[in-house]
């Protein structure tokens, strides 16, 4: 017997996302998708930056562009501005792209290095379109033609996550979807397989379904409260355990970027939307209490808060087992890493692309999860290294937290990355999960790491040659940006506005 | 001793790999590191095992080199490959080189196959090429499916270490002998004594000649193979794969090149030939010494892993060269790039025996394809999913279930689509000429353009 009924616990930015995806494929074979969310309970409420893979999953739905960034407030992300990471008053972007590009099949940055290392002058920015066109607070399309500088980089969104929710679920309900409203209070099992049979709500209805996916977010109702799958604690390596979240007015041009700002005992983020500016700070409570960090996010906002600012508790990791038996965990429900680089939407993303790739076929799902695991496992412990990336690649020593990142004893496989790095410029390469070299060398260079080796084949270039193609991908990267329209402008040409934010600036 | 710059570079050579390298360095790194080619003699006795076919990536390797096909194709016996037909485990395929065929709506190709019943390698190019025993160069820029051939080389690795060597460009210093003794203190080699004297100091010594004794627990693997080769004039059709059908304790390859048939016996029984123990170095690179080639990864040409993991080889040596004589981070990373490329490349040669105890990255690749057709890739691996597909089906591997979403398209739909798809593939693979006639015409074709 196929598997036909899907059931979705959760009505949150993952909970919507799987929906959305699994009615696009699945609704016109007959499958049922039921998708159950409590108004009493609620989402979360943040989750707003995120990474270029979202225009895949977008375009998948046949999603039009301007349309979805009215209809969620949306802003073009180029990259994340990181302020007082290697040092207090440091500040680098960290792009949605290249730097310059390959030359005889070696990577761009190594010329760069051998610039440095022979005293001259020279920005690594300068060679990146995305961070120039960011700081100058312009955007447009890429190119067709990648091979320009000025069109390899991509781009990515900062929305309204709540929104965005309800954008998906009109998309959904219109290809089928169920919703139901309620609470979740209890489960039942299949006797056979162990697997679940059912959920009952609290007014008594119930929903039964052949596969599960766990949407509910922190809490995992389904994963972890009825199958007991446990939880890998990352803090050890990840130690925020809190953030605190409010919007406030905007001020100023809206920016195509997120910034996230190094604090003493965690980080602060800015999301700008069309509407307002999003904030928040992820603290590790052990060394600083809630009230201060009330205080210390409140006193730093652009301009006043449009709520009061909203409590969030969890402890970074992941579930030992994303897929467990017939539930598979999706969103927060599965694991959370913290939000340093935009990385939960990318990776719910990723859980319902495995999943479609790995849909079951019978109830003996055994398979299809061992899969499904070792490719989410995968991702999680790719994304885990490169945000440690970010608190170790650091001179700061100003707060017992940054010294507890000091003295901490990193994975071996983050250990010999970052050596490789400052030996010689070198940076694994792999073929699947998140944050390509280019990231790598973003974060480290930007955190003040710089090399003292190089690849040696740049020297078989004489020097001017070196300095002349340097100059003048500095000076297309400068001239491309220089012929890029403003972010703000370029929005309202698109029409990605909403109208009745534009009414009200009128 | 304290770091300092990197200077010099000795290759004990005198085959394959040691050409291979050394052309790789010289064209790759700047003048004021000095470079020697030493010419071990004797160094190329199991360069038979390199095997006879090269994947397309030789095309680029070569390329690189300065070595185009009208350097390559003239001097030597070099022919076009589509791969390799296997008469293997009483099944027969064609394992050919390709790319992977379009994902329709988000499904992979093969799993509409499977759901119509129709054989996948019926919609491949070169497959359908290869059947014919027809070639001819995939157009640039184009979409016809002449386009999608992909194609690698037959050659003898012989040949292609002359062709290499005698490219090299006079920056190279050239030596010639056997090693004598060597110089070294802990892990550190200085210098290598020639007979009759001569002495080669380096900073660097790429070794595929074995001066670094392969110790006990320095060698994971240890089947011994032995092999024997022959030419023999060609007669009748030539083709465009090699031939490959397993015996008794072993297998037999003929492989067609320009002036005839040649064969490969290899077996685990060694009467006469030459013996070869397969496996790796656990550490390929020690000290200043990098092992390399044959005497570092040594696969068996079943496939074409050796000349797969000679390039990869290349191309990581090539990256990492040392900055100083400090290496000990460019040998970690070379070493797991290594470790890597030689047990990617192990599975894909186990996957061809159906009942040994496969290690677990290979029992789970096959458990995903037998209950879904999911084909499950690792990290960079050097044969790909194309490979691994038919591969799979040429084992009889098939999948008890499929993915649903083949389903969504209606029977007329999937039939139409499938019918044009495979007539368009036989329409052009008709129109090819015989492999020999396009290898003859270019050949005269170049000879005129060289005058
Ligand atoms: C501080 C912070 C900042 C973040 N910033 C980013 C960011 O910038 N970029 C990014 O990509 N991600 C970010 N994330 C992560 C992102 O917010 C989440 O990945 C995303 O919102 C998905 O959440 P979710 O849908 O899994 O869970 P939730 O939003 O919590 O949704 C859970 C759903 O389950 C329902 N539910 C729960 N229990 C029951 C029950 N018993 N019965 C019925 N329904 C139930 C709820 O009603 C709700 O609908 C951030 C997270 C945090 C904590």
């Amino acid at each position: 017997m196929g598997i036909t009924r899907i059931c979705i616990l959760g009505g949150g930015t993952a909970g919507w996302m799987t929906a959305a995806a699994l009615s696009n494929k699945y609704s016109s074979l007959g499958f049922e998708i039921t998708l159950i969310e409590s108004d009493a309970i609620g989402t979360v409420g943040v989750g707003e930056a995120t990474l270029p893979h979202i225009r895949m999953f977008n375009q998948a739905l046949g999603i039009d562009e301007a349309e979805f960034m009215r209809a969620t407030r949306a802003t073009f992300k180029l990259g994340i501005e990181f302020c007082d990471w290697g040092r207090l008053g440091d500040r680098y972007i960290h792009p949605f792209g290249d730097y310059g590009a390959p030359v005889d099949g070696i990577e761009f940055h190594h010329f760069w290095l051998r610039l440095l290392q022979n005293g001259h002058t020279s920005e690594l920015d300068d060679f990146s379109y995305p961070v120039l066109a960011a700081e100058a607070g312009k955007f447009r399309m890429p190119g067709p033609d990648v091979s320009r500088i000025g069109s390899n980089f991509g781009y990515a969104y900062q929305f309204d996550s709540g929104r965005y929710a309800k954008f998906l679920r009109g998309y959904a309900e219109s290809r089928g979807v169920t919703r139901m409203e309620g609470r979740v209070v209890e489960a039942t099992r299949d006797q056979q397989s162990g697997g679940i049979a059912s959920v009952t709500l609290d007014d008594g209805r119930s929903a039964s379904a052949d596969l599960f996916i766990d949407c509910s977010g922190f809490r995992g109702v389904l994963i972890e409260g009825e199958l007991e799958t446990g939880y890998e604690d990352w803090s050890r390596w990840l130690p925020c355990d809190r953030a605190q979240a409010v919007p406030c007015e905007a001020r100023g041009p809206s920016l195509p970027y997120t910034r996230a700002t190094a604090r003493e005992a965690g980080w602060q983020w800015r999301i700008p939307l069309q509407h307002r500016t999003g904030n928040g700070y992820v603290y590790w409570s052990e060394y600083i209490s809630d009230d201060d960090a009330t205080q210390q996010l409140m006193s730093t906002l652009e301009g006043p808060a449009t709520a009061d600012p909203k409590q969030l508790y969890f402890k970074t990791g992941k579930r030992r087992k994303l897929w467990n038996r017939n539930v598979v965990a999706v969103g927060l429900s599965g694991g959370f890493l913290e939000p340093l680089e935009s990385t939960s939407i990318y990776l719910i993303q990723e859980g319902i692309t495995a999943l479609i790739e790995l849909f079951p076929t019978s109830a003996d799902m055994e398979r299809d999860a061992a899969e499904y695991n070792r490719r989410m496992d995968l991702g999680f412990d790719r994304v885990r290294d490169f945000l440690l990336l970010h608190y170790v690649a650091t001179q700061r020593d100003d707060s017992p937290m940054w010294r507890y990142f000091r003295e901490m004893e990193l994975p071996d496989s983050l250990s010999e990355k970052i050596e490789a790095w400052k030996s010689r410029g070198y940076v694994q390469r792999y073929e699947h999960g998140v944050f390509l070299p280019p990231s790598w060398i973003a974060v480290m260079a930007g955190q003040g790491l710089i090399p003292q080796g190089r690849d040696r084949r740049v020297d078989a270039r004489p020097m001017a040659d070196v300095i002349q193609m340097t100059d003048s991908i500095a000076k297309q990267s400068h001239a491309a940006v220089a012929s890029t329209p403003d972010h703000g402008e370029f929005l309202k040409r698109y029409g990605a506005v909403d109208p009745s934010i534009m009414d009200a600036a009128e | 001793m304290a770091a300092s710059p990197l200077t010099s570079i000795a290759v004990l050579g005198g085959g394959l790999a040691g050409a291979f390298a050394a052309a790789r360095l010289a064209r790759a790194l700047p003048d004021d590191i000095a470079l020697t080619l030493v010419d071990v003699s004797g160094a190329d006795g199991q360069d038979l095992f390199f095997g006879t076919v090269t994947t397309p990536a030789a095309y680029n390797a070569m390329l690189g080199l300065g070595l185009g096909e009208p350097e390559i194709m003239p001097g030597t016996d070099t022919t076009f490959s589509l791969g390799t037909q296997y008469h293997w485990a009483g099944r027969e395929w064609v394992q050919a080189f390709h790319q992977p065929l379009p994902v329709l709506a988000g499904v992979q190709f093969h799993q509409y196959a499977a759901r119509a019943r129709k054989p996948y390698p019926d919609f491949v190019m070169s497959v359908a090429a290869a059947r014919r025993g027809a070639f001819a160069h995939p157009p640039e820029g184009q979409t016809t499916p002449l386009a999608e051939l992909e194609y690698g080389y037959h050659f003898l690795p012989a040949q292609w270490a002359k062709l290499l060597t005698d490219s090299l460009p006079a920056r190279v210093e050239r030596a010639a002998g056997n090693v004598a003794s060597v110089e070294a203190e802990g892990e550190t080699l200085s210098a290598v004594v020639l007979e009759g004297g001569r002495t080669i100091k380096a900073d660097l010594f790429i070794d595929t000649v074995g001066v670094r004794d392969r110790t006990d627990g320095d060698w994971s693997g240890g089947a011994v193979v032995h092999a024997q080769e022959s030419l023999s004039p060609a007669q009748g059709p030539t083709g465009v794969v090699r031939t490959l059908r397993q015996k008794n304790d072993g297998w037999i390859a003929t492989t067609p090149l320009r002036r005839g048939t040649h064969s490969l016996t290899l077996g685990s029984d060694g009467a006469d030939g030459t013996g070869l123990t397969l496996g790796r170095r656990e550490q390929a690179w020690v000290g200043n010494v990098l092992t390399f080639g044959l005497n570092a990864t040594a696969a068996s040409p079943l496939t074409p892993a050796p000349m797969s993991l000679l390039m990869r080889g290349a191309d990581s040596l090539a990256e990492l060269v040392p900055f100083t004589t400090e290496m000990r981070v460019e040998a970690r990373e070379y070493n797991r790039r290594h470790r890597d490329d030689f047990d990617h490349a192990l599975l894909f040669e186990r996957a061809f025996h159906p009942d040994a105890h496969h290690p677990p990255r290979l029992a789970h690749k096959i458990e995903q394809f037998e209950s879904r057709g999911a084909l499950v890739q690792y990290d960079l691996e050097p044969f790909e999913a194309p490979d691994w597909l038919l591969l799979h089906l040429g084992m009889g591997r098939v999948p008890a279930a499929r993915d649903v979403l083949a389903d969504r398209v209606t029977d007329a739909q999937l039939h139409g689509q499938l019918a044009t798809m495979r007539r368009a593939v036989e329409t052009v693979a008709a129109k090819l000429p015989p492999a020999k006639v396009y290898h003859d015409g270019l050949l005269r074709y170049l000879g005129k353009r060289n005058g």
